[in-house]
């Protein structure tokens, strides 16, 4: 999932949004308190979807996920125009800079935080301590820019169609979607998350002790007609690098994951998300008696042991075992 | 493979007024087992097997069933049943809405079982049946066949030449005198035919696998009776009959121990060599460990004395006569009885010499098969390889096999799962049994407080020391010869008594556990007993929490997470996945109760501390002493 979510300006509460979206970076980030990042992410989902304007907190609160602390500080948002706890947070300069340092691809909470305190508190200031890095948060550096930029969706197209191309000519029968926000139709994403598999690969053969070289032999591929730029990780079920479309392109953050084929509904269906909808899959799978995660979709037995996989030959198979009604990428917001 | 013999049915959930549960154990397939009603939860049923055997494969025949689960127990205890066959997918919703393909079979193997079930023996068998997909049917089983364990195919690794057959050894060894040797050894060591009675029962209980008439003794003559059995390592039959006759033979071959027929003497004396190149080593801190023994006991203060005074102490151990093998412990009161303390001198360094063959360092922890609880990688690596070396056995989990839990802190998922049932001690036990190089009693290293203090009987006050003088002990180097002396205590008479008395209870405790294989190391520890639960306990186990919906802090570790998930939902407890839900309990870590309040302050935040002890009491209990302030 990329850094940056998508934000919609066009919706009613926008602006309700855009600062819970900043407390909830604020709580990951700094606080590192994952539980009211959620609180704060699930208000902004509820918000985004409802089709009117908020006018009070008391009216936020009735909605699910609002609870008497957030209608507060709409309410104070409403009232003034701003947000003390907000405003605190921006006057703190180390809260400043941890957000600022995150937003580098593979700098998480923690090495900004042992980062600043090293006293470096900004990106300019990063570019001249690089040895402190890995060779993933440098070419995250290399790439700031670039990375932070949304991609619009024609462009994924395109790179879709050159993936397409090269690996289809390299073994028809591999399988490819590109997931996340692309997939639910958003007109731009933050990266490019894209699933492969192949109708011989299952996951009984995965644990055999022979290396498999077929996520290589697709990178190799990629580079060759030169779409993958770069290579911040690759093992034998995730690549993950960057590519760029032509020189007009900037350069693109790129996500390959290797999926067992019986595996892959259920991955595109976790990696398509969004990441509400995947909580609300999975307690409803709960509560037909199935646990669903992104490798399957196993009943659970009497004692609360997960059972076997269920076979599973497309993403409406999932929603079928379920008793969901199927809901179209483009639904699942 | 054999199939097993199912007695009869315990019990089911509901039957058809003509598919009946009976049915299953008919072998006519057209007979099956249905639920009462379309549309029922899950159906059940419950089978006693004939005895208790190691389950390698089960076949299933279906009956409009979509899941298909088989759970393991023992009539015995009152545990749980564990998992066998994970729910497995017997038609799809598809197939199930349209009632295509009802009966389906499918054929497990051990393969498909969970681990460490399918290794041990089990004589009840529920399974359960679900169709969440089409509520308008009657589901159930058509047959059901469950296999055991193939030993004839252990047995039959015969080798064959062409028309003949290899004779594999033969048990007996016919070197000149061996008989006699053999006689006299039996004679002299009582321990050998306690090993032999065990070995004679386990024996013969196979050979009723079999059905196989021949007996140990019977062949055993017949062998020796043969001259051309020699040292030869095989013989050559042709002839079909005799060929037939070697099938019990080998047989029985297996249900040998070899090292245990054969004449000692080699070994012996190998072993008496490195005997005394160890004894040197190994005597002092024998005598350390004793007089700390003895310092702890008696709570008179030291006098100076003749160092010698201090080895009647050893006499604990041995009579001379028994020969070097561990079991040892079970000599005859009488004859210690008699010694005087100058004999006891003399023994002393006997004994000894004894223990460092009855238990090489490799082996100074058989018979444990250990679990660790709550210490993270390295540490958690390193105890196991100290624990490895010491000849302990090492599971990732817990289940019937273990003895030990080694466990950091008390209240782990693990913890609470192992108490009652096995002995839960510090990690301090496993590395002073590795500094001292001798396995010390569990209790002085119990982590929980009852343990440790459990049943005033008189060894257990014996083995109560508390961790000050236990700290001492471990402090001692080899050097410390005068503390030795010193330690010669006063009053040696008194002394002796008490450690007769000891030496009876421990005798007491060999006794219970000479029916077991785990004679040759036992040690003095006794089982803690087996909680008794109450008769209605599944009934109980329905509702505890029923009506409560509950919210799993997401930053426990995936096992506690899955543990604490397990619980509430067997308790009837809802799991929310969201924080912000409707929610009654939130159960959480101390840190992040604050946080979790804010997002959502009506519900409770508890500590798992809550759900465990519900579980132990078998009751909801009061929350007041959980909540996070």
């Amino acid at each position: 999932m990329g850094k940056r979510k998508a934000s919609d300006d066009t919706n009613p509460n926008h602006d309700f949004c855009e600062f819970l979206s900043e407390l909830a970076e604020y709580e990951k980030n700094v606080t590192r308190d994952i539980h009211r990042y959620s609180a704060y992410r699930k208000a902004v989902s509820v918000l985004a979807s409802h089709p009117t304007r908020i006018t009070s907190g008391d009216e936020a609160r009735k909605l699910k996920g609002i609870g008497e602390k957030i209608a507060k500080k709409i309410d104070e948002f409403l009232q003034t125009g701003k947000l003390r706890k907000l405003e605190a947070i921006h006057s703190d300069s180390t809260n400043a800079a941890i957000n600022e340092l995150t937003r580098v691809t593979g700098i998480g909470p923690a090495k900004a935080h042992s980062l600043v305190k090293e006293g470096i508190t900004s990106i300019e200031e990063l570019r001249k301590h690089t040895d402190k890095l890995t060779h993933h948060q440098i070419v995250g550096l290399r790439h700031f820019e670039d990375f932070e930029k949304k991609i619009p969706r024609q462009e994924i197209e395109q790179i879709e169609s050159v993936i397409n191309k090269e690996l289809k000519a390299m073994d028809h029968d591999l399988k490819i979607t590109i997931c996340g926000s692309y997939r639910r139709g958003k007109a731009e994403s933050g990266d490019i998350d894209t699933l492969i598999t192949h109708p011989n690969f299952t996951s009984d053969k995965v644990d055999k002790k022979h290396k498999n070289n077929m996520l290589k032999n697709i990178v190799t591929a990629l580079e060759k007609c030169g779409l993958v730029t770069e290579t911040l990780s690759l093992g034998e079920s995730k690549f993950m690098g960057a590519c760029k479309l032509d020189l007009e392109h900037p350069t693109r953050r790129l996500d390959i994951r290797l999926i067992p084929y019986d595996q892959y509904y259920c991955c595109i269906l976790y990696f398509t998300g969004s990441d509400m909808f995947n909580k609300e899959m999975r307690t409803h799978a709960l509560e037909k008696g199935f646990t669903l995660n992104e490798y399957a979709l196993r009943p659970v037995g009497v004692t609360g042991v997960p059972g076997e996989p269920v076979e599973i030959h497309s993403e409406e198979d999932i929603f079928d075992y379920m008793d969901f009604p199927y809901k179209k990428p483009e639904e699942r917001g | 493979m054999p199939k097993l013999k199912i007695d009869h049915i315990i019990s089911f959930s509901s039957e058809d007024a003509v598919h009946v549960a009976n049915n299953i154990l008919t072998s006519d397939s057209s007979k099956k087992w249905k639920c009462q009603t379309a549309g029922e939860k899950n159906a059940v049923v419950v089978l006693q097997l004939e005895k208790a055997s190691v389950i390698s494969g089960i076949d299933i025949g279906n009956e409009h069933s979509a899941y298909v689960e088989v759970l393991v127990s023992r009539s015995g205890t009152t545990e749980d049943y564990k998992v066998l066959l994970v729910a497995s997918s017997f038609m799809t919703p598809l197939e199930a809405r349209q009632s295509q393909n009802v009966n389906k079979v499918r054929m497990f193997t051990k393969d498909h079982f969970s681990k460490p079930e399918c290794d041990e023996k089990w004589d009840r068998v529920k399974i359960v049946c679900t169709q969440p997909f089409n509520k308008h049917v009657q589901y159930g089983l058509s047959f059901i066949n469950i296999h055991a364990t193939d030993n004839k195919a252990a047995a039959s690794t015969q080798v064959h030449i062409g028309k003949f057959i290899l004779r594999p050894d033969s048990p007996d060894r016919l070197a000149a005198g061996s008989l006699f040797e053999r006689q006299k050894q039996q004679k002299q060591d009582e321990k050998l035919t306690a090993a032999a009675a065990i070995r004679e029962a386990s024996s013969s209980a196979l050979l009723s696998l079999y059905g196989s008439p021949v007996c140990k003794p019977k062949l055993k003559s017949e062998s020796s009776a043969s001259p051309s059995n020699s040292k030869a390592d095989f013989a050559v039959h042709s002839s079909e009959n005799q060929s037939e006759e070697s099938k019990p033979r080998n047989r029985n071959e297996l249900l040998y121990i070899k090292d245990e027929e054969e004449p000692n003497d080699k070994i012996d004396k190998i072993m008496e060599k490195k005997k005394q190149e160890d004894e040197m080593k190994q005597d002092k801190e024998r005598m350390r460990k004793k007089k700390e023994e003895e310092l702890k006991r008696s709570n008179k203060k030291e006098k100076g004395e003749n160092g010698q005074n201090s080895k009647p102490v050893d006499v604990s151990a041995n009579s001379p006569s028994s020969s070097r093998r561990k079991e040892s412990k079970k000599v005859d009161d009488t004859t210690r009885k008699r010694k005087t303390s100058d004999d006891v001198k003399r023994n002393a360094t006997k004994r000894t010499r004894k223990d460092v063959i009855a238990k090489p360092f490799a082996k100074l922890l058989e018979g444990v098969t250990l679990v660790i609880s709550g210490i993270q990688n390295p540490d958690r690596g390193n105890l196991r390889t100290l624990a490895l070396t010491m000849g302990a056995k090492y599971k990732p989990d817990w289940d019937n096999t273990c003895t030990h839990l080694i466990c950091a802190f008390a209240n782990t998922p693990k913890f609470n799962q192992v108490k009652g049932k096995g002995k839960i001690v510090k990690r301090t036990w496993l590395e002073d049994c590795h500094s001292q190089r001798k396995r010390l009693p569990w209790r002085r290293y119990a982590l929980d407080r009852s343990d440790m203090n459990k049943e005033e009987s008189e060894d257990e006050i014996c083995e109560k020391i508390d961790s000050p003088s236990n700290n001492h002990s471990v402090n001692i180097s080899d050097s410390d010869t005068d503390l030795e002396q010193n330690d010669g205590a006063s009053d040696t008479e008194e002394r002796i008594a008490r450690i007769q008395e000891m030496q009876r209870i421990e005798q007491k405790e060999c006794d219970k556990l000479s029916d077991s294989p785990d004679i040759y190391c036992a040690d003095t520890d006794e089982e803690s007993p087996i909680e008794k639960l109450p008769s209605n306990f599944t009934e109980n186990l329905r509702n505890l929490f029923a009506d409560k919906n509950f919210y799993i802090d997401q930053s426990f570790d995936l096992e506690t997470y899955n543990k604490l998930l397990k619980y509430i939902v067997a308790y009837n407890g809802k799991s929310v996945d969201d924080p912000t839900d409707s929610i009654d309990v939130i159960i959480t870590k101390k840190e992040n109760s604050e946080s979790l309040n804010e997002v959502n302050s009506a519900a409770t935040c508890l500590s798992p501390e809550w759900v465990w002890d519900c579980h132990n009491s078998q009751k909801l209990l009061p929350i007041d002493a959980y909540v996070y302030k």
